[in-house]
């Protein structure tokens, strides 16, 4: 299990301290679409979907500095994609939203999988993102945090990452098909399986 | 005729800004404008009316004592500085609705994005203490306004800029193929239109300050207000996050990781209320 160092209060205080649009599970009009036979769930910035709804495509688009991070247990086929805007905050008791930061988003979303039936060996992890502005001072190179954060917490509680496709100047989008546990990266007008 | 003559003969050829308008920027430009005189033009115009009530009774602006009912009490409460920069605002924000499509922006990403640079240029200001001059939003707003002429011209070209824009500054890809970049065709659209000059000089140097010829506060901010959206993501068009960061540019405003993260964060969550508000104005 993901360390207490880098856990969350529960999904019962999550509930109370989320505005509604970010709750877990919650739709807001507009952010879960039919495309032909597949459901599309659009994840935003500071945002977090679990789904185990086979035909869903879980999706984020404009990935710049910010992480994105699929899960996907393949036995359940639990699926979780989170779009984390920075990397840490150490303001746990005065949280909005947990989804905002990797340090606190991450660990939430994994425990949310847990209890909903996944198992953390069997999650694969793929990360995106973490993009960087050209000739940015390293101090403020969001990207570079957001992904040596998630590292850290990974190495900490000895979960691999799987894939990633993180840094340079692209625009991703990153999305996680229920169906198969495909994670596909789509940026100018092409796209690869991570 | 040259691609850069071409591209420049199309932004003039953009429509001017409606009358009422340039008779509203013209008054509150009046140092001793009172709020009645300025409200008799306003009232003339319905859609402006709507949009200054609509404005005023927003979340974003009002903030308590009960719905503002009259033009004169919007007009009371916004101030004059607010009125016009919300006149010229909304105005200018029907023309950046449409698709992008040569930058790769689908309808209303191009006014999302721009709404998130001068928000963020006024959450920066806020979080290091800076009295921000009250252009500040309007010129971030305006810093994308070239896209919307550039864009059918790069629909053209957009391989080639592409593909040199993996090394070089996405607006150094642009001049190179053709002639022109959209900071620069975007102030002179402004310039034509008659907007003031500090409008202006903070557009066509927004991607690069340490072009401009001089050192200008409200430079600095939009600067770091384009950096701040295009790392959030705020409907990033192609190029993506290929643009410089001004160093010298964050030295002057002082701007550290722990400013920088705390006005990401307001963005992010105050970026709806005013979104709503652009999206559903109907000005111009």
């Amino acid at each position: 299990m993901i360390s207490q160092a880098h856990t969350l209060p529960g999904p019962e205080i999550i509930s109370k301290t989320c505005n509604r649009n970010s709750l877990p599970f919650s739709f807001k009009s507009g952010d879960h679409t039919s495309c032909g036979h597949m459901a599309k769930m659009i994840v935003s910035i500071s945002d977090m979907k679990i789904t185990t709804q086979r035909e869903a495509v879980l999706i984020t688009y404009s990935l710049g500095s910010c992480l994105g991070l699929a899960a996907y247990d393949p036995v359940c086929r639990i699926g979780g994609l989170i779009h984390c805007l920075l990397s840490s905050t150490d303001r746990r008791d005065k949280l909005k939203n947990p989804y905002m930061y990797v340090n606190t988003g991450v660990p939430a979303m994994v425990r949310q999988m847990v209890a909903k039936g996944a198992s953390l060996d069997r999650l694969v992890f793929k990360a995106a993102g973490c993009g960087r502005m050209m000739e940015i001072m390293d101090s403020l190179d969001i990207g570079a945090q957001n992904i040596a954060v998630l590292e850290k917490i990974f190495a900490k509680n000895r979960v691999k990452l799987a894939a990633k496709d993180v840094g340079e100047c692209i625009p991703r989008t990153m999305s996680l098909h229920m169906a198969d546990g495909r994670v596909v990266i789509s940026s100018r007008g092409k796209e690869w399986e991570l | 005729m040259s691609h850069r003559e071409e591209i420049i003969a199309a932004a003039v050829d953009l429509p001017a800004l409606p009358l009422c308008v340039s008779r509203v920027m013209s008054l509150v430009d009046k140092p001793q404008l009172a709020l009645c005189e300025l409200a008799e033009v306003i009232r003339l115009d319905p859609g402006l009316t709507v949009n200054v009530l609509r404005l005023a009774n927003s979340p974003y602006f009002n903030t308590g004592c009960g719905p503002v009912t009259n033009l004169r009490e919007a007009l009371f409460k916004l101030g004059i500085t607010r009125v016009k920069q919300l006149i010229l605002s909304s105005t200018l924000a029907s023309r950046m609705r449409g698709e992008i499509r040569g930058y790769g922006l689908g309808p209303g990403e191009l006014l999302r994005h721009s709404i998130a640079v001068g928000l963020g240029a006024e959450h920066l200001a806020r979080h290091l203490d800076i009295m921000a001059p009250e252009h500040t939003f309007t010129a971030g707003l305006l810093a994308n306004i070239g896209r919307i002429v550039m864009d059918q011209f790069l629909a053209q070209d957009r391989d080639i800029v592409l593909d040199l824009a993996k090394a070089l500054p996405f607006e150094d890809a642009e001049r190179a193929v053709m002639g022109i970049d959209n900071a620069e065709l975007g102030a002179m659209v402004l310039d034509h239109w008659g907007l003031p000059k500090a409008i202006v000089n903070c557009v066509r140097w927004h991607l690069n300050p340490n072009l401009a010829p001089e050192v200008d506060i409200v430079l600095d901010l939009v600067h770091a207000g384009h950096v701040q959206a295009c790392m959030i993501g705020m409907a990033m068009g192609l190029d993506g996050m290929s643009h410089l960061v001004c160093q010298a540019s964050y030295e002057r405003l002082g701007l550290t990781a722990d400013i920088q993260a705390l006005a990401m964060e307001d963005l992010v969550t105050d970026f709806a209320n005013l979104e709503d508000l652009f999206q559903s104005q109907d000005a111009g």
